[in-house]
Formats: structure tokens, sequence, C-alpha cells
């Protein structure tokens, strides 16, 4: 009896690994010019060095090609280094030249947004950058929640402001710490 | 396989009922004499059809609309002028269809049309009914195509707002910034940015992209940019005058235009890791001009390929790029004396027929062989580059054909191994059959750089075909075989079933079959579906898939059958994002959880 299950088992994983269809669904998450462009416009251009650093040039977790013929090489005082456009990249040269467009989420990936983001916030001006047009006499949920959803995505803003719900006075909660809070978050990296 | 079978077990169910008269309704279709011929000669064995209406027959993959040529039903019959194998009726049923019955079925088929794409599942298949709404649809394909987030003050967002606009029509004035019509250069930055994105997805499809074979090719980077094959889409895409079919016709290829700010002084490739010093564009130059051996290699100064930003693509100019002189290399690779010279005069970027199967950018890539070595027709093959034909633009893998037909090839005294057995020919039919369309060319070398390191460019020579043809095409290998003229096995069978086996004489017949096949037209829908949705379907899985993966696939079926039909890709992109597939939130949530649901049924069997 024992042994007749075992065969059934076997012919099973058979089946599933021959027969099962290989069609893969992917929730897609914006490269890392999409990320790194939306940081920069929040945080400001004086923000350019760390969004670079951390997002740019980091096309192995956040995806999104590098074309080495996009970029020249040009002699500086210390030696040599790469210009070009969005498209160049730092370091390695052609391997990440089929890099995918297209990006699932990953720990690495939510580590490293959780990195940038909080770099960011911790850097004065970048801070100062995105929270200069906040109203301090409306609701700072909303206000800053539009900083990274400027169009629609209602219904998670309701869901953020039912989550604050309890917290009496709204205009208390820290800015700096909502501002991380969305920006950490996935939604908006999703296209 | 799986389709043969089923039809198998039917008919032999039928064999056994056969013999009872069961009524016989005639099948409603669009013609009345196409329903007769139906009747008449099919329905005895064929007993489902009689149920069908037109887009029964197109759902089950018996008929492309508008193409009797590449619909199985058509292309089955004994008469008709298909290409394809010919087996209906049966032998055994008798004669086959006469010329006005052959006649009727093509006239039906080239009278129905192609089926909108609304797919009433899909719609069903969305729950909780959160959809994006027309800015949010704006701003999704804005941010997938440009990669950069949507300005809150977009003139077309105000559109939207001031509701003169939806989404997908302003998805679509936007797909129109990037039109190469009229000029070959895009000006705005927008432009720009979706030529970019495009033209990464459309590469991210070519299973070979490295030019590095050996390390005196590296000059091979500095003359050759293999983003230019994925200009053949990229430029389809934007100019609206060139079909997508087009990619696979005549010798034109096309270049990227880039721009930068920056001088370009260096090589493009850092060929030497250790030092410091890369090397000087200035001095890269062919031939000086002095004597080898006995012969004298003109000078060529190389026009290195564009390096910068992406800002335009344009078909590449005849005549600008000749390189003089080839040297055969045969003799030893790095000794220059007594090597033979080709003095040739070529033109590096003319294609040698069949859009970009001819392209000599892709035969580079693809065709691996030994440099100064054509193909044998045995042992020595390109067959990658066979391969790559399959894989690139129909996203098949090898075998594309199933065993049975593969006995008829096999020799048991031949002393190659792969044509010996069934289950080695099934593949080295389909691939040593095409790749003898490319038996004439070789790689060989450009002269060395006057850089003082063996910096060479590789490059496709033709070798002269002599009149005669008698070596087979699977044979066993002969040194005749890359003199005479090119000819090539086509064995494949499609995934809707259809069979071909026939000679080919030209890159541009091969080319004629792939725009001419859906295949390669599901491929195509497949590949945008995947970027603008994030689903990844699996072709080769229909039978196997859940529900609603049927129905995907059913949906992509749609598009590539309209596809084949209007011939553009940015009509394709209207019809995935104007589907609900783009606009519900919760589609692919829907789906995940429902492929994770799958495995369970099993695990759980009652035993
Ligand atoms: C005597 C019986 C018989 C008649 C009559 C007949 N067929 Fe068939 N047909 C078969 C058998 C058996 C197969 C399966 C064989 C195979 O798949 O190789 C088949 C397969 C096919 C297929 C392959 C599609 C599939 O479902 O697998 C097509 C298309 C087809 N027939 C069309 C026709 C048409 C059109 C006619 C009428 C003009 C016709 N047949 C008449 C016996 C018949
Ligand atoms: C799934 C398809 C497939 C099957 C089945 C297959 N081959 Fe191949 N074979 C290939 C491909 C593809 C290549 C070329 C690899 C390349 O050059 O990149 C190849 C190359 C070869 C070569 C190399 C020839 C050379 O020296 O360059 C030999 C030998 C060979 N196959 C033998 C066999 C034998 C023997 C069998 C049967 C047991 C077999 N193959 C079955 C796909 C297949």
């Amino acid at each position: 009896m024992r042994a007749l299950r075992t065969v059934f088992t076997l012919m099973m994983l058979f089946f599933n690994h021959v027969l099962w269809s290989q069609t893969q669904v992917q929730t897609r998450y914006g490269d890392r010019l999409f990320v790194g462009e939306l940081l920069l416009r929040v945080f400001g251009p004086d923000c350019k060095t760390i969004v670079e650093k951390e997002v740019f040039n980091k096309p192995h977790i956040f995806g999104g090609p590098c074309d080495p013929y996009s970029q020249r090489l040009v002699k500086v005082k210390e030696g040599y280094k790469t210009v070009g456009p969005r498209e160049k990249c730092s370091e390695s040269f052609f391997s990440q030249y089929r890099a995918d467009l297209i990006v699932e989420n990953s720990p690495l990936r939510s580590g490293a947004i959780a990195k940038v983001c909080q770099s960011l916030s911790q850097k004065k001006a970048c801070l100062n950058h995105a929270l200069k047009g906040i109203d301090k006499e409306k609701d700072s949920i909303e206000e800053i929640f539009r900083l990274f959803y400027p169009i629609g995505h209602e219904r998670l803003l309701g869901e953020f402001k039912m989550a604050f719900e309890d917290v009496s006075r709204k205009k208390s909660i820290d800015h700096k710490f909502l501002l991380k809070l969305f920006c950490q978050s996935e939604e908006w990296q999703i296209l | 396989m799986r389709r043969t079978l089923a039809a198998f077990l039917t008919l032999i169910l039928l064999g056994l009922v056969g013999c009872q008269e069961l009524p016989q309704k005639t099948p409603s279709i669009s013609s009345v004499d196409a329903a007769k011929v139906l009747k008449n000669r099919c329905l005895d064995c064929h007993r489902d059809y009689q149920n069908f209406k037109d887009e029964d027959f197109i759902k089950r993959g018996l008929v492309v609309p508008g193409k009797p040529q590449s619909s199985f039903l058509y292309a089955s019959l004994r008469n008709s002028d298909s290409g394809a194998e010919q087996t209906m009726p049966p032998k055994e049923a008798g004669d086959p269809l006469s010329p006005e019955e052959v006649l009727a079925l093509k006239k039906w088929i080239e009278k129905i049309k192609v089926p909108e794409v609304k797919v009433v599942e899909l719609e069903t298949f969305s729950k909780g009914g959160d959809l994006l709404s027309e800015a949010e649809i704006f701003s999704r394909c804005y941010g997938q195509w440009l990669r950069s987030p949507l300005p809150r003050h977009h003139t077309l967002l105000k559109k939207i707002e001031e509701g003169k606009l939806s989404g997908v029509q302003a998805c679509k004035v936007l797909l129109n910034k990037a039109s190469l019509e009229k000029e070959a250069i895009v000006n705005s930055d927008e432009g720009r940015k979706l030529i970019q994105t495009f033209q990464s997805l459309h590469r991210s499809w070519f299973s070979e992209l490295n030019l590095y074979n050996t390390d005196e090719q590296w000059g091979n980077f500095e003359i050759y940019d293999p983003g230019n094959l994925a200009a053949y889409f990229t430029y389809s895409l934007f100019h609206s005058k060139k079909d997508l079919a087009s990619i696979f016709r005549g010798k034109t290829s096309y270049e990227l235009i880039r721009k930068s700010d920056a001088r370009r002084e260096y090589f493009i490739f850092p060929y030497q890791e250790t030092s410091a010093k890369p090397l000087k564009l200035k001095n890269f130059s062919f031939g000086s001009g002095e004597e080898k051996g006995e012969d004298v290699y003109p000078p060529w100064k190389i026009r290195p390929i564009p390096t910068g930003e992406i800002v335009g693509i344009r078909p590449a100019p005849k005549k600008r790029d000749i390189l003089p002189t080839m040297v055969d290399t045969r003799k030893g690779q790095k000794e220059f004396h007594g090597q033979r010279v080709y003095h040739l005069n070529q033109d590096i970027r003319l294609g040698r027929g069949g859009g970009i199967l001819g392209d000599p950018l892709f035969l580079l890539l693809n065709m691996k062989m030994e440099i100064g070595k054509a193909s044998d027709g045995g042992k020595r093959i390109p067959r990658k580059w066979a391969t790559s034909i399959f894989k690139d633009f129909m996203c098949r893998d090898l075998p594309v054909v199933p065993i049975p037909r593969a006995k008829k090839y096999i020799r048991k005294d031949s002393p190659l191994s792969f044509r010996q057995k069934a289950s080695c020919v099934q593949c080295h039919m389909s691939m040593d059959g095409i790749a003898g369309l490319i038996r004439n060319f070789e790689v060989n070398y450009s002269v060395d750089s006057g850089l003082g390191r063996y910096i060479q460019t590789s490059h496709i020579r033709a070798r002269k075909s002599t009149k005669t043809s008698a070596t087979p095409i699977l044979g066993d290998g002969d040194e005749k075989y890359s003199l005479e003229p090119a000819r090539g096995l086509l064995a494949f069978q499609s995934r809707s079933g259809l069979y071909y086996e026939r000679e080919v004489a030209s890159l541009e017949e091969l080319g004629d079959f792939i725009a001419e096949s859906s295949d390669f037209y599901q491929c195509m829908s497949k590949r945008y579906l995947y970027f603008l949705t994030g689903i990844n379907l699996d072709l080769d899985g229909k039978d196997l898939s859940s529900g609603h993966e049927r129905v995907l696939w059913q949906f992509n079926q749609k598009l590539a059958l309209r596809l084949q039909d209007h011939q553009s890709l940015r009509q394709l992109i209207e019809d995935i994002i104007s589907s609900p597939l783009y606009r519900d939130r919760h589609y692919l949530q829907n789906m995940k959880n429902e492929k994770q649901r799958e495995p369970a049924q099993y695990d759980e069997a009652s035993y």
C-alpha cells in the first residue's frame, strides 16, 4: 500500500513537472530610472548623489538595462570616467545590457528602498525640499501621501487615513515619519 | 503532439460507433458552399464540425481569418496550394476535393473577418471592480513607457481631467511623440525616452547579443552595436508605413542615431583590465597601405559606431561603410604572412536578404563558426543561427517537429551520431535544414589595426557558389557543400499543428514563411502582453492551464490574429491597453491566487 502511494506521489510530481503550464504572473515594479526620478522629484536635486548611488547604479536590484553604447569615456583629473544619459551604467560593462525592464519586488529591493528613504529623510536639504510645500493647516496625511501618489489611489489613501483614525490630532503626526512611511510603501512603484 | 493524440482517440471512438448512422447537420458557417463541402466530404470523420460556427473554427486554430494559406483546415487539403503537408481527406476515404470544392473553402476563409479583441471572460473575471481611473491609466502607460513619473501638470493629464481624452487615447497621443515618419531624429525629450524604452524591450528578445568570440575581434565592439537588431522592431513600431512583416524582407539594415556632448576619444571597450590607459580611437585604422607578404593592404579608415543617447533610428545608408579587404586566417590566426587576401570592397551593413535573418550583425552574432570555415553540411553547421531564428522570432525551442516526422531522415549508416536516431534527427533536421541557407557564408577578419595589437574586426564573406548542387541537405559533411547554391530544408510544425516540410531556396523565402506563420504573431503579442501587464504566458501550456490562463491564451490568440491582419505594433499596444486586463488593479492578484491554488489540487488528491 505504502509503495503504491509512493509511486503515485512520484507520478504526480512527474506530471506536475512536465505538464504544468509555465505561465508566470508578476506585478510590474518600476525600474531604477522610474524609482530614482520619482525620488529626485520629491526630495530635490540636492539629493542626486544619494539617489545615484542607491538607485540609479543598482540595476541588479531595481532592474532597468544599461546600454554601454550610450556612454563615453572622458579624461578627468583623477583619471577617466564615463559620462552618458540615463541608460549609462557605472561599473559592469555588458553584464546589464539585457537586464529586465520588468522586475518583481524582492526582499533585496524593499531593503534598498528602505535604505534610500532613510538616507534621504535623514539629510536636511532633502527633507526640507520634500516638506516645503506642505500646508501645516491641512491634513498632513493626504498632503504627504500625494508626494508619492500624485494621481488617484483613493482606496489606498483611505486605508492609510483609517490606520491613523485613532490619532486624535492628525496635524501632530510627525511629518518626517509620514514621509518615510509613504516613501517605503510599495504601491507607487507598481506600474 | 497532444492534439494528434486527441484527434486519434476521437477517431478511434468514432470508428467504434462509425457504422451507426448519426444524423448530420450542415455546419452553420458564413458560406453556404463551404458548408456543403464540409458536410459532404468531412463530417463523416469530423463530426464535431457540424456544430461549428466561423468563430469555433478560429478558436480551435483551424482557420486564420482572411488567410487560407495559414489556416490549418485549408492547408491540410490534398489539393490546396499551401505548402504544408496535405492529407485531407485521407487517401483511404477516396478522391481529393475537386478544384471547385477547394475554391469554395478558400473563398469562405478569405471572407471571414478578424474578430474584435474583446474577450468577454476577461471582464467577468475582474472582481471587486477596483478599476484604474482614466488619469491612472495614463499615469501607468507614462511610467511604463518613459520610465519617468508623470508630471502633475502634464497637458495630456489636463485634457483627461477636462473629459476631452480617455486614458487610452492619451497613451496613444503619447506614443505618437516618437513618430519616425517625417524625421529620423526625435526631438522631444518624451519621444526619446519612448524610443529608448522600447528599444531596450526589443533588445531583450534576442538570445545572442555578445560580439565577443576571440580576442582578435575586440574591434567588433567599435563598429557594431547589437542594439541595431532591435531597431528593426522599434522602427516598425514608430513608423506607420513599416508593417511588421517588413522586418523579414530586403537587405536594408537599421541603425540607431545617437548624440553626446562629450568628445569621443576612446574605445568603448576597456580592453585591458589592468592598464589605466584606454585605447585612443584616432589610431584605429586598418591596413595603412604597407606591404604584407606579397600583398598590399589598402587602408581602411573605420567609421566608429556612434555612442551617446539614442535620439532616432534610420535605415543604414548604403555604400557608406565599405571594407576593402578581408584576410583568411585559416593558416594560423596570428600569422599574417602567407594567408589569403580578399579584395572585396564590401558594404558591412548590407543585408543578405530576408531582412533581419540575413542582417550581417544577426549572422555574425549567431554563426559561431571558426574563422575562415564555412559549413560542410555535416558536423560543421551554423546551428546557433537556426536555433535563434526559432527562438527569437517565434518563441519556439527545439524540437519544432514531432518524432514520427523524423523517421524518414534517419540514416543508420551515417558516420554522424545525430543522423542515426529519431530523437536526434528530430532537432537536427530543422536546425541543419534551414542552416543550409547560409552555407555559403563564412566569417573572416579585417586586417589588423594600426594599434600595435591584434585588434581586428570580423565580417561575413560569401563564397562563390558553383552551379551544380549535388550534396544532400542533411548529409554527412562534404567540402563542396559550401560551394553549392544555397538551399535549405524547412521542417517545422506550427503551434496550431500545421506541418511544413519543403525546400527553401533563399533567406527571403524563409522570411516570407515566418511572416506568414501564426507562431511569429503569437510570440510578438505574448511579449507585449508581458511588457504591459506582467503576465508571461506559456504559449505551449494551453491545454494544461487553469481557467483564467485559458482565457488569456484565447485573448493572446485574438491579439495575434489581429496583428497578422493589421501588421501594426502600435495597434497591438492599443488592443492590450484597451482591455480590462490593463485597467483592473486586481486582475494580477486574482490570477496569482489562482495559480497558487492549483498545485494544491494534486497534494490533496485522495488516495
Ligand atoms: C476518412 C476520415 C476523414 C475524412 C473524410 C476527413 N478527415 Fe480530416 N482527419 C482524419 C484523421 C484520422 C485525422 C487525424 C490524423 C492526424 O492528426 O494526423 C484528421 C485530421 C484532420 C485535421 C487536423 C486537425 C485536428 O483536429 O487534429 C484537419 C484540419 C482535417 N482533418 C480536416 C479535414 C477536412 C477539411 C476534411 C474534409 C475536406 C477532412 N478532414 C476529411 C480523418 C478524416
Ligand atoms: C533539443 C534539440 C536537440 C536534440 C534532441 C539533439 N541535438 Fe544535437 N545539437 C542541438 C543544438 C542546438 C546544437 C548546436 C549547439 C550550438 O552550436 O550552439 C547541437 C549540436 C550537436 C553536435 C555538435 C556538432 C559540432 O561538433 O558542432 C553534435 C555532435 C550533436 N548535436 C549530436 C546530437 C546527438 C547524437 C543527438 C541525439 C542523441 C542530438 N544531438 C540531439 C540540438 C539538439
